[in-house]
């Protein structure tokens, strides 16, 4: 596993779980593993769909403000908040992060394992740099996700003048 | 029209000619037989292969199984390896920005039959999905589907099996 990121080794990355594909990088850092969170324009993927499906530093921080998160200044641990590390490559959001209280940083990579990393720059380059980070009061976590894929179709009919039924 | 047993070594070399699975199968079963069997009897050619040229080689008998199983196993090997460069991403949109996703959409309806028997395998990757809305430009996946690959695997499944019955 370390092997897949060139500046990770058995010392900086721990592999915690077998692959899966159910959840990714997103729901893993929101404690989520049962569905994939990710802005795709291939709409595969749950997202709210009153935000735009871009892979933008401005959407990502959107979705996490209504989660509660707000932006810090360091990764640095603090007591009584959960906090996210935001990777950035090519100006796009490439992954995410979430730090443990223990002080490592726990992520979901891709379809694969999930892993341990004792420092953020064990995922760089392969992933970009750790450019943001966000932080959320830890009581009432896992925060509540919003609904995250359109409501059922709805009918209009035309015998009752264009209204729903 | 000559009978079957007439046409047995009859005609110049047809390539052009294209069998069915069937026919295929019924020549390699008369094939088996021993070769005196084959001596004794007139009829083994089946009638829906009688302008099969008998002194073709076997390769190029089973030339379309042969295409078919390399084509498949070219399908395999590209899917592989775009697999192994991009499963570790967290970016969805990278996966189909790799060579191996564009080559793959070159094969069309056999790519996507491939990816359709990995969904079916129990192998349940975003890759075969994203795959087969770039072939297909579609996705018949449920709203209230998204983010659960399992659940649009079916929705995915279901679809083409009805598609491949429309047809």
């Amino acid at each position: 596993m370390p092997a897949l990121f060139s500046a990770g080794n058995a010392e900086n990355i721990r592999l915690t779980s077998p692959a899966t594909s159910e959840y990714n990088c997103l729901a893993w850092a929101l404690s989520v593993n049962d569905q994939s969170i990710w802005p795709d324009p291939d709409e595969y993927n749950s997202w709210p769909p009153d935000l735009p499906r871009e892979e933008t530093l401005q959407v990502v921080q959107a979705f996490l403000r209504r989660l509660g998160f707000e932006e810090c200044q360091t990764p640095n641990f603090e007591g009584g908040f959960v906090k996210i590390a935001i990777y950035m490559s090519n100006l796009r959001v490439s992954h995410v992060a979430r730090l443990c209280p223990e002080g490592y940083w726990e992520s979901k990579c891709g379809l694969l394992v999930d892993v341990q990393h004792t420092t953020l720059q064990a995922l760089s380059p392969d992933y970009g740099i750790a450019a943001v980070f966000m932080r959320r009061s830890s009581t009432s976590w896992p925060p509540e996700l919003p609904q995250l894929h359109p409501g059922p179709a709805l009918l209009i009919s035309a015998s009752t003048g264009g209204r729903l039924i | 029209m000559k009978p079957a047993h007439l046409l047995r070594h009859d005609g110049p070399e047809n390539d052009g000619v294209i069998f069915t699975r069937k026919a295929i199968s019924t020549w390699k079963g008369a094939m088996r037989k021993p070769s005196y069997m084959l001596a004794q009897s007139t009829h083994f050619v089946p009638a829906n292969m009688v302008r099969f040229p008998m002194r073709t080689s076997t390769a190029a008998v089973f030339r379309d199984e042969i295409e078919d199983a390399e084509r498949r196993r070219q399908i395999e090997a590209i899917a592989h390896e775009w697999f192994e460069n991009t499963a570790h991403l967290s970016q969805v949109t990278r996966y189909s920005q790799h060579l191996s996703f564009a080559t793959l959409v070159t094969f069309g309806a056999d790519a996507a039959e491939f990816a359709i028997d990995r969904l079916r395998a129990g192998d349940i990757q975003q890759h075969w999905l994203i795959l087969l809305k770039a072939i297909y430009d579609t996705n018949p996946t449920a709203p209230q589907h998204m983010g659960r690959a399992s659940l649009q695997a079916q929705d995915w499944i279901r679809w083409f099996d009805e598609r491949r019955q429309d047809r």
